[in-house]
């Protein structure tokens, strides 16, 4: 009892006396989550407003006779004629690793049930990306545990790899199995006590999604115990659209505190066609003018203001990263559409999801031809760029073979030898959701697809083959992998080791 | 309703021409204005109104003050306030000084859009958002 006396009395010795100067407005109109105010002359671009009943909004049209504002929260006591202040400040989040295991909305308020977070740093949610000095180009891995994304589309640490795809194609499964191999790594690298381990953390900006879907993403970080190195911004489908606007730069917000503390962090956003369609809707109701498919004008800004924010700093500048990304949904394919072609040409590559793949059981489907990473492979570990290196070429020469061959029915060796391989490949690279395997693993599974140990196993048994070889190499067959995740080589030594491990495991397996 | 530039331009410059030298709205040269505007009857004309009505209203703001205050201090210090504002402003000022009981004690001083307050019940709001 006596320590709420204290706080009390501590806050009112806090209290400042002096007399205050406050800009005010009246609402003139108000209508889908916007209000008009006349007034707030000397309201900032982006300055929170203080609504009455402890509604806040966010100046974003500042016209010659109102000015016009989103709200946050809920608008419905709110009536014409009601007195706006303006803040003086920013909107800003709380940032910093009390965050972490948490469930925030777009304004970094918990919605978890956990109590209250306990932070005193903040950041504004819309800051000025980094510059050109103190970034340095990607060369750390960043794997998401997916075969087939880390050996066709290596992702480094502070590049934004756009996830693309049509509704249901994994897109989403893809993000998460990325942060729960971090998870993965984060454990296994705090229990070795190695002193230059970074440990990468993640968040997880989830928009204008069905309640159901979040609860079902949290669900499986739980359960793979991933959360306590995640952050999730959650502005669901119900929430206004100025939420949803607002969620992705929270987030970021979020990421930059790690990012500019020399510390390395994943932020997903899923996904971006529902934040520009958010964004669509703020702007109709403001009046701006619309452009193509009735965006406005400044979409393509939208985005990369959002997606430079994302960097990798060098040394001098604390050597932190902040990688991204982005999610987009396609419709029937389409990547020419307006909002993927934006993002696209921000980003550093894509992973794009075929529909068609996915059907057919490829699941992650991963389109070989169309996906690409122009920065990532610098950042692959030595020992996997060697025995990846041909595979994105293998799988798209079988890909063009095998749509000629269905009309031919004799082929000649090396063709036939090429279908056969690349049908092994595609196999290898299935993987169900929620399971992602270590870079070693893979290193040694790819090796073993290279030298050819999977060549008299038959088409439809390579995936149950893989998945006992993978067995194999993380209990009786370790030894190889740890050189490999140790060293990040692949040596004449431990190939030798690799082979007759691989030879031993093929005995047992029939 | 939307406006275009020149007739806002149009009803920046009528309330340039409505201002006396002290910076007030001149009743007569708004209606002189007005019947000049009738006649020569420019293109929106009741958009070139609705905006001109707007700019007399917002600049009469500028030199309105309306002074709260609550308890004996607070009618102390709001007429101190008052004598350092005309002393500052280039405009004398026209006033609406109210007891308003719920400000506790202290005033309160809106000029323009602006608000300036020293009360009791202002200091007690922010310590509440201290809390909440
Ligand atoms: N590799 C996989 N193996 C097995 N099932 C998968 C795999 N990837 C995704 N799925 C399943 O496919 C379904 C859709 O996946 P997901 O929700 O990730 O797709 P999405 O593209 O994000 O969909 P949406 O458009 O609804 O956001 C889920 O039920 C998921 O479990
Ligand atoms: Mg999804």
């Amino acid at each position: 009892m006596s320590s709420i006396t204290d706080l009390i009395r501590k806050e009112i010795e806090n209290l400042s006396t002096d007399a205050t100067r406050t800009n005010v407005g009246t609402i003139t109109t108000l209508a889908d989550g916007v209000a008009k105010v006349e007034g707030l002359s000397k309201v900032m671009f982006n300055e929170m407003v203080e609504f009455p009943y402890n509604v806040l909004g966010i100046a974003l049209n500042l016209e010659e006779d109102s000015v016009g504002c989103v709200l946050l929260g809920d608008t419905s006591s709110l009536k014409e004629g009601d007195e706006v202040r303006t803040t003086g400040k920013l909107l800003s989040v709380p940032v910093g690793k009390a965050l972490l295991g948490r469930v925030v909305d777009a304004v970094g308020r918990p919605i978890d049930g956990k109590g209250t977070i306990d932070s005193d740093l903040s950041f504004p949610v819309e800051r000025i990306a980094p510059g050109i000095i103190p970034r340095k180009s990607v060369d750390q891995p960043l794997q998401t545990g997916i075969m087939a994304v880390d050996s066709m589309v290596p992702i480094g640490r502070g590049q934004r790899e756009l996830i693309i795809g049509d509704r249901s194609t994994g897109k989403t499964t893809i993000a998460i199995d990325t942060i729960i191999n971090q998870a993965k790594i984060n454990k296994q690298g705090e229990k070795s006590g190695d002193p230059d381990f970074r440990p990468v953390y993640c968040i997880y900006v989830a928009l204008g999604q069905k309640n159901s879907n979040v609860a079902r993403t949290i669900k499986a970080l739980e359960e793979k115990g991933a959360m306590e190195y995640v952050t999730i911004v959650s502005a669901p489908a119900a929430d206004n659209p100025a939420n949803q606007y607002l969620a992705p730069y929270s987030g970021c917000a979020m990421g930059e505190w790690f990012m500019e503390n020399g510390m390395d962090a994943l932020i997903v956003y899923d996904d971006l066609s529902k934040h520009a369609v958010a964004y669509r809707q703020i702007s109709l109701i403001l009046k701006r003018p619309s452009g193509r498919e009735a965006y406005p004008g400044d979409v393509f800004y939208l985005h990369s203001r959002l997606l430079e924010r994302s960097a990798r700093l060098n040394e001098d500048s604390g050597n932190g990263s902040l990688t991204a990304l982005p999610i987009i949904e396609t419709q029937m394919g389409d990547v020419s559409g307006y909002i993927p072609t934006n993002v696209i040409s921000i980003t550093d590559g894509q992973i794009f999801l075929e529909t068609d793949l996915f059907n057919k059981g490829i699941k992650p489907a991963v389109s070989v031809g169309l996906s690409v990473s122009r920065v990532g492979s610098a950042a692959q570990i030595k020992a996997y760029k060697k025995v990846a290196g041909k595979v994105k070429l293998e799988l798209a020469q079988f890909r063009e073979l095998a749509a000629f061959s269905q009309f031919e029915s004799d082929l000649d060796a090396s063709t036939k030898a090429r279908l056969d391989r690349g049908a092994r490949i595609v196999e290898m690279f299935k993987q169900g959701a929620y399971n992602p395997v270590p870079v070693e693993v893979q290193t040694a599974v790819m090796w073993g697809m290279q030298n050819d140990f999977f060549d008299s196993i038959a088409v439809e048994d390579i995936t149950r083959s893989v998945d006992s070889l993978k067995e194999y190499l993380s209990t009786q067959g370790k030894e190889p992998c740890e050189e490999i995740y140790n060293s990040g080589k692949l040596e004449e030594s431990t190939e030798q080791k690799l082979r007759s491990a691989l030879e031993d495991w093929k005995r047992t397996f029939s | 309703m939307s406006s275009t530039i020149k007739q806002r331009r149009l009803a920046k410059s009528l309330l340039q021409l409505s201002l006396s030298d002290d910076g007030r709205i001149e009743r007569d040269s708004v209606k002189e204005i007005l019947e000049s505007l009738l006649v020569s009857r420019p293109s929106g004309l009741v958009t070139v109104l609705r905006l001109f009505l707007h700019q007399i209203r917002r600049h009469e703001y500028t030199y309105h003050a309306r002074v709260e205050y609550g308890g004996k201090e607070g009618e102390k210090l709001s007429e101190k306030i008052l004598e350092k504002l005309n002393q500052n402003s280039s405009k004398a000022l026209d006033l609406t000084v109210i007891d308003n009981p719920k400000l506790i004690a202290g005033c309160k001083i809106r000029l323009g859009d602006d608000v300036y307050e020293n009360s009791i019940s202002d200091r007690l709001n922010k310590l509440q958002k201290t809390f909440f």
